[in-house]
């Protein structure tokens, strides 16, 4: 019985004018996104090689005084060019899944053996264009997917009550149970079917691509991701099914479906980000630039108290300048303190205002994707934390090679300081790999989201059982 | 006639979707204007209190070389209704004579022509605090609002217009009874048309209340001219909409068709092209990365350095030190006279005619570098939008950031009055000598020749003569009750903003494309209704 209702539906609503369209529209988008992304993908791994050889470079050429390269930084007098060292966040392979979230954040950060620098964004090619949406596989699937669910399913029962072929149909022995589970199949497989077919296509067109190399873990993920998506559109499927069931009239259940997206895709992401600049407010940069500088001003008067004014000379001899050097390490360290202070009260920003906006599936599906290929926020985080690590490991390096020279006086900072000036070999300086993320790590953050997912698709589904069944069949 | 007109605006007004839709609009504005005013509200505190440290800077200026003002940029009242790319601009521009002002967002702090050599402020690591994940949280202005959700409602009201009817039998009877097809056509659109420009109207009511009643915006003339374009401008675009929908409702038999259609073209107008339309014109014009335009402008400051460094080669006199200081520059660009011989003043003023020659040939090279990097992005912006321009929606986002002042031609607009004030910063240095001593220093000049012609070369490293006491006193004096600059006549900046007058001609021409695809649609649905079948 269910079988030929699906079958039915499958019919119906294939052989209208609205699934060629819309398939057309998602497929071609997906084709066309595809091609753009990989193309882009390609140009940023060339930008981020060439930034990479350079920055070697770099280090080659201050390998040839240890006090250089561990201050990262060359210039000459005549040139004025200050160039640090850096670390360069590598463009994610997955940026034809997630490219819209990921490219605003910062992908270089300055090194040295004292500290990381602010990161930044390396390419600032965006000069003066108008804020757009990448169109990658979070928006067609989040946005774009979830809009053509909803208008295929807004009149499922409202249109059938309104033509009157609902009462027709379940005055047969037709049970309610199976129309509602009819309705559901048929309107996943032909939602469903535009979606599986542009996700292959776009797949093929990425693999097409020469620089682009997956692993079969990667083909794990994507596979993995693209089960996700159906989940979050049987989701919007319930919904289109649960506001169908309870209007009599289709236009009501069009508006309220339609009023209902607004609300998932644009209102509580944006609420969200309002709450929480409420909730979890974080200083202007104005008044943490002028924090940096008064923290900064503060350090050295309580040194020029207890020392007096000798602190700020630099005489060039290692001993008399120690506490000179000693004051401004500690400048920096309290100016260090506050920026990451700041840092830490923007990301806790950042978490509230996802936690407010996990009500909106579209939000929840686009931080599973965000775990599990290692992009947007999570996988910012994870890229500092390795900077970190990394920054340790070149200080730890310094240190040896200095504790190896008996000429130095082991001071070692930025400024003033002294220590070993010895050549190293370049070969020897520490390297950051990025490490990519295992899957089962991958997988695992993403779990509560999916969890949360499921949970939506369940509370829905029986919702929509529930109202279908205790509702009135004519068309009155 | 009138009567068709009357019923259908009756009709209209009375429906639930009409009610629903400018309740809808009218809780978006409220809930949207105090968060917006309030971001206004912190711009303009922001901006007043930048205003305020530039002045104290410049009260505290103390030679020429380091007359640098500071100049602001008003924030625009209108960014509260179209963001734009105003975002991106520079809220300040440092002027100097070592730079002249481009329409870049660049770092606005930047002095590279600077004549002193040593490097003042050691700061290695980069302090640019602005927030980078700001863009995690999508910042909505009224306009996109209306953009996307405005016009998907007036999609709702007109797509079942004439199939509704058709399907309702009510087209029959009104045909049936002799009223022609071009008079209920016409009666369908000047029906929604009132709708529309009803709700429109409360809307903007609500929007003026909410201006009015915000203190930190004067509702003058301009702004209510200004609310006036607005106001066409989105009955323009959402009547296009309006026949959007009515077109696919007299084309198709079945009301769910034309819904369907009438949204698959909605997504790829409103949601697909102003999307990919950037995508595009970034992708079709390459323009060189910021680093090659950096290298070329960096050639040419070390020229200039290259010089600089030539001449105090070729004609740097002999240095006496009085103390223990290697300091020959303070940090607010005076020479500390203390510590070096008199021929050293006059060596500076010579550096100082040098530097201000060959910068003002150089600095034209890296403007003219700069330029050229600034035009090809505003030719890029243009590209991308001429692409996007088959869509309303692009035409309508870009004609209402001409009218809100978030566009680039505003932008460039301040740049060009930044340029002017330079000018006439470095007319007022050249009026008042100040390409002399004065550049580097403030004592009493003549005072310190006289004195110094009387010490006799072998006590120039100590001056513990008693006959000196006066050129010490002089000194101290000069260390410690160092008198700023009499800025009384100085040049205040003044902001004009684009005068409208402007910028109506481009915001016409747009009107006048968005009137072109109505009239289309408006020919197509006359077209297509009449081979209508209304049983």
């Amino acid at each position: 019985m269910v079988w030929s209702l699906i079958k039915k539906d499958l019919l119906e609503n294939i052989v209208e004018f609205r699934f060629f369209i819309f398939s057309a529209l998602i497929v071609s988008l997906m084709g066309f996104s595809g091609t753009i992304l990989s193309l882009q993908y390609a140009e940023q791994l060339d930008e981020y090689d060439t930034m990479q050889a350079e920055n070697r470079q770099l280090i080659s050429q201050l390998s040839g005084n240890l006090k250089k390269l561990a201050q990262g930084l060359s210039g000459s007098e005549t040139t004025f060019e200050l160039q640090l060292t850096q670390l360069f966040r590598r463009p994610s392979k997955f940026q034809f899944i997630n490219k819209g979230r990921d490219a605003d954040f910062p992908n270089a950060v300055p090194v040295n053996v004292e500290m990381l620098g602010k990161p930044y964004t390396q390419s600032k090619s965006n000069f003066f264009m108008p804020r757009f949406l990448v169109i990658d596989w979070t928006f067609v699937i989040s946005i774009l997917m979830s809009f053509v669910a909803l208008i295929f399913t807004y009149d499922a029962f409202s249109g059938e009550r309104e033509n009157g072929t609902l009462s027709s149909i379940l005055s047969n022995s037709v049970s309610r149970s199976s129309l509602l589970l009819g309705k559901y199949i048929g309107a996943s497989v032909t939602v469903g079917i535009p979606l599986l077919t542009g996700i292959v296509l776009n797949v093929l067109i990425i693999i097409l691509s020469p620089v682009m190399v997956f692993s079969n873990y990667d083909f794990l993920r994507i596979f993995v991701i693209a089960g996700v998506s159906l989940v979050t559109i049987s989701v919007f499927i319930c919904i289109g099914l649960l506001v169908s069931s309870r209007c009599s009239n289709s236009l009501t259940s069009l508006v309220i479906t339609l009023l209902i997206w607004v609300v998932l895709s644009l209102f509580l992401p944006i609420s969200g980000g309002l709450l929480a600049k409420q909730l979890r407010p974080v200083p202007s940069d104005e008044v943490v630039e002028q924090r940096i500088q008064a923290a900064g001003r503060a350090v050295m008067d309580s040194f020029r108290e207890k020392y007096g004014n000798d602190v700020e000379l630099f005489t060039g001899d290692p001993e008399r300048d120690k506490l000179a050097i000693l004051a401004q390490k500690e400048v920096r360290k309290s100016q260090r303190d506050i920026r990451q202070d700041y840092e830490h009260a923007k990301l806790s920003q950042v978490a509230f205002s996802q936690n407010v906006v996990r009500l909106s599936p579209i939000s929840v599906f686009q931080y599973i994707i965000e775990s599990i290929t290692n992009t947007g926020l999570p996988g910012y985080r994870r890229w500092i934390e390795q900077a970190k690590a990394y920054q340790m490991q070149f200080r730890t390096f310094i240190e040896t090679k200095d504790a190896q020279d008996e000429s130095s006086d082991h001071i070692i900072g930025l400024g003033d300081s002294y220590m070993s000036e010895k050549p190293v070999n370049p070969d020897e300086v520490p390297v950051l790999v990025e490490q990519p993320v295992r899957i089962s790590a991958a997988f695992a953050s993403s779990l509560t989201d999916v969890f949360l997912l499921f949970l939506y698709n369940i509370v829905l589904f029986v919702l929509v059982f529930v109202s279908f069944l205790k509702s009135d069949v004519r068309s009155v | 006639m009138w009567s068709i007109i009357k019923r259908e605006v009756i009709s209209n007004i009375l429906s639930f979707r009409f009610g629903a839709c400018l309740l809808l609009c009218l809780v978006l504005t409220a809930l949207t204007m105090p968060v917006l005013l309030n971001e206004y509200k912190e711009n303009l505190e922001d901006y007043n209190e930048r205003i305020i440290r530039n002045r104290e800077e410049l009260d505290n200026v103390k030679t020429y070389s380091s007359l640098k003002p500071k100049i602001e940029r008003l924030p625009e009242v209108f960014s509260i209704f179209n963001k734009g790319i105003e975002s991106q601009f520079s809220k300040s521009c440092q002027i100097s004579e070592g730079r002249i002002p481009v329409s870049l967002p660049e770092d606005e702090t930047a002095d590279p022509l600077n004549m002193f050599l040593d490097m003042t402020g050691s700061e290695q690591i980069r302090t640019d605090e602005k927030n980078e994940l700001l863009a995690l949280f999508p910042s909505i202005d009224l306009i996109t609002i209306i953009q996307i959700i405005l016009s998907l409602l007036c999609v709702i009201f007109s797509f079942d217009a004439i199939s509704g009817e058709r399907e309702r039998g009510t087209l029959r009877m009104l045909l049936s009874n002799g009223i022609s097809r071009s008079t209920i056509l016409i009666g369908k659109i000047l029906g929604g048309y009132f709708g529309i420009a009803l709700s429109l109207v409360l809307t903007f009511i609500l929007l003026l209340i909410f201006l009015t009643s915000s203190p930190y915006i004067k509702v003058n003339t301009d702004i209510v001219i200004r609310l006036g374009l607005l106001f066409v401008s989105t009955f323009l675009y959402l009547s296009f909409f309006f026949l959007f929908g009515l077109l696919f409702s007299s084309t198709f038999r079945k009301s769910r068709i034309s819904l369907l259609l009438c949204l698959a073209g909605w997504i790829v107008l409103v949601i697909v092209i102003p999307n990919m339309s950037p995508t595009i014109a970034h992708l079709s014009v390459k323009i060189p990365s910021d680093k090659e335009y950096t290298m070329q402008v960096k050639d040419i400051e070390n020229i200039y350095n290259k010089a600089i460094n030539d001449f105090y080669e070729e004609n740097e006199p002999a240095r006496y030190v009085y103390t223990n200081s290697s300091q020959d520059t303070r940090m607010d660009g005076q020479i500390s006279f203390a510590y070096t011989y008199p021929e050293r003043i006059l060596f500076h003023v010579a550096l100082v005619n040098f530097s201000r020659e060959l910068r003002g040939k150089l600095v034209g090279r890296i403007t003219a570098i700069r330029e050229k990097q600034a035009q090809r992005f505003a030719y890029r912006l243009r590209v991308a939008n001429r692409i996007g321009m088959i869509s309303p929606s692009v035409l309508y986002a870009v004609a209402t950031s001409a009218i809100c002042g978030s566009d680039l031609e505003t932008y460039q607009t301040f740049i060009s009055a930044a340029r002017q004030y330079r000018n006439q910063v470095m007319k007022y240095i050249d009026n008042h000598d100040g390409y002399s001593f004065r550049y580097f220093t403030n004592i009493d000049y003549s005072r310190y020749m006289a004195l110094t012609n009387e010490i006799s070369p072998s006590d120039i490293k100590t001056l513990e003569k008693p006959e000196y006491s006066e050129f010490v006193s002089f000194l101290r004096d000069m260390e410690t009750k160092s008198e700023t600059l009499d800025l009384d006549d100085f040049p205040r900046f003044q902001y004009k903003s684009k005068p409208l007058t402007d910028m109506l001609p481009g915001v016409i021409g747009l009107w006048g494309i968005l009137i072109l695809f109505s009239c289309i649609l408006f020919v197509g649905t006359f077209v297509m209704f009449i081979r209508y079948d209304p049983r």
